[in-house]
């Protein structure tokens, strides 16, 4: 009945009961509410750690990747910079001497040119002297034996004379 | 020194018995639940509160505890021996508020948690081997053995609810006792000053039985709710051995 106590050294059947359904209680209470969301959430941090550390790695691997891929594009560019100059200069250099035996070479035919256009000019100038010469004999000639041949006859018979006359030289 | 008052008699089942014991234990479940409720209100994983921060350091302790004691494979019984440690240490400090008797103190509760114990672990033993090998279990290493074996499966419990109430009630007895040879060593010294009012003054009760119960309060309950979680852990660990390896 209430209000007396139980012996100080007792075992009494609902208190055990209580026990039991008081523990289960709050068992099940303190998974749910708190054991399991707060485990959770702890290794949901791990993981999210974890991942990060993970990415972070693969990002350092990626950069030095990239950048070892880039060093050695910029090596080949530069090698290829050099390449590329140098043959220009070689291509230069063949194109001036180009340049230049073109020049020489025109230079001569011109020359030869003007040679040849002198020598015709002389001849030329040559056949007008000798022509104008032989008329001046031929008219010479007339006036000295007032005797008028035939252009034809006159002309042969000068250049002869010349002829003879280019011989005697 | 009185066992646990019994306060109220429901009148079903031939009278059900609410003790000042299952009163505690109802305090303790209560105080217990708000403070889970409070700590749970608001977890985060990337932004976690102080509050937070203290009860996953805690949880991990509990949890390096269970994996280090019982394997990694026995995690799941991490929520119950964190329960049962609360409501062991709770349990105990109640008594030290003088109003409330320590459900611990009564060997009603740790009888009860001893006897759910040792059902875990027979439940485990013969999920594990079957019920035939687990009766088998007690005739090994030799069949003289039987009776020592089945002696020491019921000598479990019994010594560990001794244990937890014996030191709990122990203690609470140690306590009346200081404070009643206190009030005597008081009313001795205090018996040469004339005025009726001032000798009456239990003067030395006041601080000294404090750091006593430093000891048979504070320190005793901690361990003993230890002590109690380890052994459910040792028992229901062994009970539920890691799975065995193919060939060994």
């Amino acid at each position: 009945m209430p209000g007396t106590t139980e012996s100080f050294v007792s075992l009494d059947i609902w208190t055990v009961i209580f026990a039991w359904g008081n523990i289960i209680i709050l068992f099940l209470f303190l998974k749910k509410i708190l054991f399991v969301p707060l485990k959770n959430a702890m290794d949901a941090r791990q993981k999210e750690i974890g991942d990060l550390y993970d990415g972070a790695r693969r990002d350092r691997e990626a950069a030095a990747e990239m950048r070892d891929e880039y060093s050695a594009k910029l090596e080949q560019a530069a090698s290829q910079g050099d390449e590329i100059i140098k043959s220009a200069v070689k291509r230069a250099q063949l194109q001036g001497e180009q340049i230049l035996a073109d020049a020489r070479d025109s230079a001569e035919k011109t020359l030869k040119r003007a040679e040849e256009q002198i020598e015709l000019e002389r001849s030329k100038a040559l056949n007008d002297i000798k022509d104008e010469v032989s008329g001046m004999a031929v008219d010479i000639a007339s006036a000295v034996i007032e005797r008028n041949l035939s252009e034809e006859e006159n002309s042969a018979m000068i250049d002869q004379f010349i002829r003879e006359l280019g011989e005697k030289k | 020194m009185e066992g646990p008052k019994i306060l109220w008699v429901i009148p079903i089942l031939g009278g059900v018995k609410i003790t000042q014991t299952t009163l505690t234990s109802w305090i303790a479940m209560i105080i217990i639940m708000a403070l889970a409720y409070w700590i749970s209100r608001g977890i985060s994983v990337e932004h976690p509160t102080k509050k937070q921060l203290v009860a996953e350091k805690l949880m991990s302790m509990l949890y390096n505890l269970v994996d280090g004691t019982m394997g990694k494979h026995n995690e799941h019984f991490a929520p119950y021996i964190g329960t049962l440690f609360l409501s062991s240490v709770f349990g105990s400090l109640l008594g030290m508020t003088q109003v409330l008797r320590s459900s611990t103190a009564d060997l009603s509760t740790t009888a009860a948690w001893a006897i759910a114990t040792m059902a875990m672990t027979w439940y485990g033993n013969i999920s594990n081997n079957g019920f035939l090998g687990w009766l088998k279990s007690f005739t090994e290493p030799i069949v003289v053995m039987t009776p020592m074996n089945i002696i020491s499966e019921v000598a479990s419990p019994v010594s560990m609810s001794f244990r937890h109430f014996g030191n709990i009630a122990g203690g609470s007895v140690l306590t009346t006792l200081v404070y009643s040879a206190l009030a005597a060593l008081s009313a001795f010294v205090l018996q040469w000053i004339p005025v009726t009012f001032i000798n009456t003054i239990p003067i030395f009760q006041l601080g000294i039985p404090a750091f006593l119960s430093i000891y048979f309060d504070l320190f005793s309950g901690f361990v003993q709710a230890l002590v109690f979680s380890m052994l459910t852990m040792v028992y229901v660990g062994g009970a539920n051995p890691p799975k065995a390896k193919s060939g060994i």
